[in-house]
């Protein structure tokens, strides 16, 4: 597959907060996937390839989608149904669940896509952000494919942009306990982290 | 072929649905699945699943008479066939998920000026567009097997005959 590339506008101010960077991860997720679905881009690849990209635009559609609950009105009922649809280990504690969230996803974004970018400029994309932020690349893949050892030969041209306010904002006040235990669940790759026993 | 071993133990509502062993190829199918099983109806999700089982047993042991829950019963022909029977049952259904209520999903495009706020789909929408793209995703692809293994075995029983 050849790839492709896009041109993020810049986001400018991170300190917008989060509600202003969501929207910025979904348009920018938008322009991916409109991309992905190009007729062009689909439709000229081998068969496994198609089939690759069509896991990835129906990763992107829950991702989206879970992403947008966030700053719906009426999302009470979804968000009770997310939160019972799973169980972690009967052992865990909603406080261990939600440490495990929050350390995990606080490392998904400031430590692990830096390091892993720092130690393997060749699978990953190198870190632009050098302020202990990540970029939006490395994050939507996290969160999307949660799967650091895929080659996505998607390249996604980027400008600097901060994740630092958006990440403390939304850590430490904008987004609920009770959303980080959704988005715990939306995030796959944190269910399967803090599973025990799952090989 | 290159293989993603991926061991899932999936619980709807507290209670165990399902566990497998897949071998998948690296499509990133697998937790495309999951993700999209865990958004399902617990008790729909048990109905459509034996019918599935069913169904697939009956294709593979048509010509046999017996019934077992083997490892080998989801070997390379059928788990493609499985999975995509299952899904397509699934998306058959006007409501399959677990939550209740719908959201009308308010989505943001770029433009010149910047961000802009545009009516998008309901979430429930794109829960069903994700399983119709997870649908063609396996059609597409080369089959792959899943082998179970004992504790899959002891977990999945419920949905085994008894004789």
């Amino acid at each position: 597959m050849s790839g492709f590339s896009i041109m993020l506008p810049n986001y400018k101010d991170a300190s917008d907060g989060s509600p202003i960077y969501l929207q910025y991860i979904i348009a920018s997720l938008n322009l991916i996937s409109k991309k992905l679905e190009n007729e062009e881009l689909l439709h000229s690849q081998k068969k496994s390839e198609k089939s690759k990209i069509l896991v990835d635009i129906a990763g992107i559609k829950i991702l989206k989608g879970c992403l947008l609950t966030i700053n719906t009105k009426d999302i009470n009922d979804l968000m009770v149904g997310i939160s019972n649809s799973i169980t972690i280990d009967g052992s865990l504690t909603q406080k261990d669940y939600e440490n495990i969230f929050c350390e995990k996803f606080h490392k998904m974004f400031r430590q692990i896509d830096v390091c892993n970018s720092l130690n393997n400029t060749v699978k990953t994309e190198i870190a632009y952000n050098n302020t202990g932020g990540s970029t939006f690349k490395s994050m939507a893949r996290k969160l999307a494919w949660e799967d650091i050892d895929r080659t996505i030969e998607y390249e996604i041209i980027e400008d600097n942009y901060s994740l630092n306010s958006m990440i403390d904002s939304t850590i430490h006040s904008s987004i609920s306990h009770y959303l980080w235990l959704a988005l715990y669940q939306i995030c796959y790759y944190l269910y399967n982290d803090a599973k025990k026993g799952v090989s | 072929m290159t293989t993603l071993h991926t061991h899932a133990h999936v619980r709807l509502n507290s209670r165990f649905v399902s566990s497998s062993s897949f071998m998948l190829d690296k499509t990133g199918f697998s937790k495309l699945f999951y993700n999209l099983i865990n958004f399902i109806d617990y008790d729909f999700f048990n109905k459509v699943f034996k019918e599935t089982y069913d169904e697939i047993l009956d294709t593979k042991y048509k010509v046999k008479t017996e019934y077992s829950f083997s490892p080998d019963f989801f070997d390379k022909n059928y788990e493609k066939l499985f999975v995509i029977t299952l899904l397509k049952k699934i998306l058959e259904n006007d409501d399959p998920f677990t939550f209740k209520n719908d959201i009308e999903l308010q989505d943001f495009v770029f433009d010149d000026s910047g961000i802009i706020e545009i009516k998008g789909e309901s979430f429930k929408n794109t829960l069903k567009e994700s399983l119709q793209k997870a649908i063609e995703s396996l059609e597409y692809s080369k089959p792959v097997s899943i082998n179970l293994d004992l504790e899959d075995v002891i977990e999945i029983q419920p949905y085994c005959k008894l004789f």
